[in-house]
């Protein structure tokens, strides 16, 4: 074989070496709010221990806190790092124009043919810059489950002064049901998204490295 | 005398450095385990425990302290507590921390 043959074989430019998929102010604010996220669940899983609202209490291990009492401190502490890194994402994501390139449209045809495919494990992550169907739907979905989650939680936090806001999600005892509820979405999102991220480690190091 | 390198006829030295940057290992992923390995390293030295310590018990005070000024901003005097018909209490009534 020439070198010019094996030229023509590799005409195609090698890949610019890395680009950045996650800008860092996605990375930093990804990392800052699973800090906080394990905060909240942790501390909320020991408040809901106090009165629970189903026949099981969350083993004490897997909880923060100790007791109720520090267990309100650490949610509340947290829910300010939440709630501002929240806001930063939030904002960025739209003004950069991230949430519309990345997150929309999905379409609901896409999203059985790639959760079949997920399923059968043919669903491929060759390019981690796009986001499949099934991603943009889970993306999307999780961070409305976190904007449930702040307006419940502001509803249960203060029933009398934000009244309002907790009629406006059924009274008190329904505002405290949707609070746990977003809480399972959250956390089913959680392990999906951790196993996945295992199952394609170089995912994990484009959050952490950007590429 | 040192030799002069020449390029070999009909090899463009632009696309031949593209080509060899293939076969090499991604460099985001080399770069990306040094970086953890100093970050480990970086965790072992700092040899704190910030989750059950004064440290973090202070820290949460603090916080707490400003959640006070917070809820006092919140306050409105002038609006009251909604009210419920005699039915709607649950008995035996759940006083604030008791917890049966």
């Amino acid at each position: 074989m020439t070198i010019e043959a094996a030229h023509d074989d590799m005409m195609v430019p090698a890949a610019p070496a890395g680009e950045i998929i996650h800008p860092a102010w996605v990375r930093i604010t990804h990392w800052v709010n699973a800090v906080a996220m394990l905060v909240m669940i942790g501390s909320g899983w020991e408040i809901y221990n106090a009165s629970p609202l189903f026949a099981f209490r969350f083993p004490p291990a897997i909880t923060l806190g100790g007791w109720l009492a520090g267990a309100l401190l650490w949610h509340f502490a947290a829910m300010w790092l939440l709630a501002v890194n929240g806001f930063v994402y939030v904002v960025l994501g739209v003004v950069s124009g991230r949430f519309r390139r990345k997150l929309v449209p999905i379409r609901p045809g896409e999203v059985l043919a790639d959760t079949k495919a997920a399923l059968m494990g043919r669903l491929a992550h060759d390019d981690l810059s796009a986001y499949n169907a099934v991603q943009k739907l889970l993306y999307l979905g999780v961070i409305l489950a976190g904007a449930v989650m702040i307006l419940t939680g502001l509803a249960i936090w203060k029933p009398v002064q934000l009244q309002e806001l907790t009629a406006l999600f059924g009274g008190y005892d329904t505002a405290r049901y949707v609070h746990f509820f977003a809480m399972a979405a959250i956390v089913g999102f959680l392990a999906v998204h951790v196993i996945m991220a295992f199952l394609v480690p170089k995912s994990l190091r484009a959050m952490i490295a950007g590429r | 005398m040192p030799r002069m390198r020449r390029n070999p006829p009909g090899v463009d030295p632009a696309l031949l450095v593209a080509d060899t940057a293939k076969l090499l290992p991604n460099p985001a992923r080399r770069a990306f385990l040094r970086g953890g390995a100093s970050l480990g390293a970086l965790a072992f030295l700092t040899g704190c425990d910030i989750v059950d310590g004064e440290t973090a018990e202070r820290a949460l005070m603090k916080v707490s302290y400003f959640n006070d000024r917070v809820q006092g901003w919140l306050f409105r005097p002038n609006a009251l507590a909604p009210t419920y018909p005699d039915s709607a209490v649950t008995r035996p009534f759940p006083f604030n921390a008791y917890y049966p």
